[in-house]
């Protein structure tokens, strides 16, 4: 052998371990891939199941509410989809990764995107006049309510919540909150809740109750499609109360009947997106359902 | 002759390798379906048992408030006309009925969309409102997966 001439085993082992080192790293790499996007997936489940209780409360005007340490730093994102009823859950847990996308249809989520470990989350019934849904709401910011009616306020401070305080003035507030105030301007968020609108200075957002008024404040981007989800729910619970109340009638309940009208109506002013009058019919309705005998709901 | 036999020994050895290799890594993606298998049961079983009480709790079946049982009525009403405007509520189920089990009676489908792998239940009260007061007979609300 010539000097300076590489010899024929030692170029076919480098080459061959070259190959074997090359096929190690490019596999362990598409387990640890794997491994991850594994995690993302039990953890957006996990936070499916998570969800659950928050939504099937069953009391009327009894809220939820629990902070929920999440076990890594986590981007989450969410979107809503109207026509499909939807809304899509995307969790990354390390950055340049495909995220891992979860639709939900089961329920109604009002948050912000984040990326964080530590959320809140709490949830309320939409009553319109019946418990529509649960309104699962996430909060990953500081929220600072100023001078909301006395109700609201003993409900806000009685989550006991580190992101959520209610006061009665803007000093009150840190200068970082995210300041939402009764009738009072110069905040980030301003409730009219004579008119029932919630303004921010991207949009003004329209609400039916307490619930949907929090949804306006939590979360803006998803708002409008989520109020168009659960009005469309309403209109399928509407069908069934119709029915319902004619079938007690039918039984012996008779005064019950005569809130046939006005749900009647509350279908029409669903159709026609009248949100005064919706809650107008709700509280006719209401108010009829608690004079009767035996009740619709 | 020489050279010859010592390129047939690697080559024998490292077919001998890739081989070790190949069962190695056949046995750790077992292992890793094993496992992914594992925790896809374990997030179906949890989903099961939180939808059932999520289920029993819809306002479209269940009874006024105050009383925790599924409202015979309505039950009916869902699986007579609106079974498909509520499919969205069953996300991820293939199944979902009310099975009568004192009176015994027809079940109620409420959302069918093939067979069920796996069915988790629990019991409830059925009942239907009658001018005074709710009549109630006991059921099993099934989830089929």
């Amino acid at each position: 052998m010539k000097k300076g001439q590489i010899e024929f085993g030692w170029l076919f082992a480098l080459i061959i371990g070259g190959a074997i080192i090359f096929l190690a790293v490019f596999f362990s790499g598409k387990i640890f891939q794997t491994a991850s996007y594994q995690t993302e997936a039990e953890m957006t489940r996990s936070l499916d199941v998570i969800f659950n209780p928050f939504s099937s409360i069953r009391q009327a005007e009894v809220s939820m509410s629990k902070p929920v340490s999440l076990p890594q730093k986590t981007d989450f994102r969410i979107s809503c989809n109207s026509d499909k009823d939807s809304q899509t859950m995307s969790i990354l847990l390390e950055k340049s990764k495909k995220p891992f996308s979860y639709s939900v249809k089961n329920k109604y989520i009002f948050a912000e995107n984040f990326n964080q470990k530590d959320i809140w989350i709490f949830s309320k019934p939409f009553e319109m006049p019946w418990r529509v849904d649960d309104l699962i709401y996430i909060i990953s910011k500081d929220y600072c309510f100023v001078n909301s009616p006395e109700d609201i306020k003993k409900e806000l401070n009685g989550l006991n919540s580190s992101f959520i305080k209610a006061v009665d003035e803007i000093r009150g507030c840190k200068s970082d909150d995210i300041k939402v105030c009764f009738a009072i301007t110069g905040c980030d968020v301003y409730i009219d809740y004579m008119q029932k609108t919630v303004k921010t200075s991207r949009k003004t957002m329209p609400f039916l109750d307490d619930s949907t008024m929090l949804g306006a404040v939590f979360d803006q981007s998803n708002y409008d499609c989520n109020l168009k989800r659960l009005l469309s729910r309403l209109d399928l619970q509407t069908a069934i109360m119709i029915e319902k109340a004619n079938i007690i009638s039918s039984r012996g309940c008779y005064d019950i009947g005569s809130t046939n009208p006005d749900l009647i109506g509350l279908k029409g002013a669903l159709s026609a997106k009248n949100y005064h009058e919706i809650i107008s019919y709700a509280e006719s309705i209401d108010s009829a359902n608690r004079g009767s005998s035996c009740r619709l709901y | 002759m020489k050279g010859q036999m010592k390129i047939q020994e690697m080559a024998f050895v490292l077919l001998a390798l890739i081989l070790l290799a190949v069962i190695a890594f056949i046995f750790f993606i077992r292992l890793q379906a094993g496992n992914i298998e594992r925790s896809a049961d374990l997030a179906k079983q949890q989903t099961a048992i939180s939808l059932l009480d999520k289920i029993a709790a819809l306002p479209e079946i269940s009874c006024a408030k105050g009383e925790i049982c599924i409202d015979e009525d309505k039950a009916l009403m869902v699986e007579r006309a609106y079974s498909s405007r509520l499919e969205n509520q069953f996300q991820g189920l293939k199944n979902v009925k009310i099975a009568r089990i004192y009176p015994a009676g027809p079940d109620i489908v409420l959302y069918n969309t093939g067979s069920a792998n796996q069915t988790y239940s629990t019991f409830v009260s059925l009942c239907q409102q009658q001018a005074s007061d709710w009549k109630c007979g006991i059921a099993l609300l099934e989830a089929g997966f």
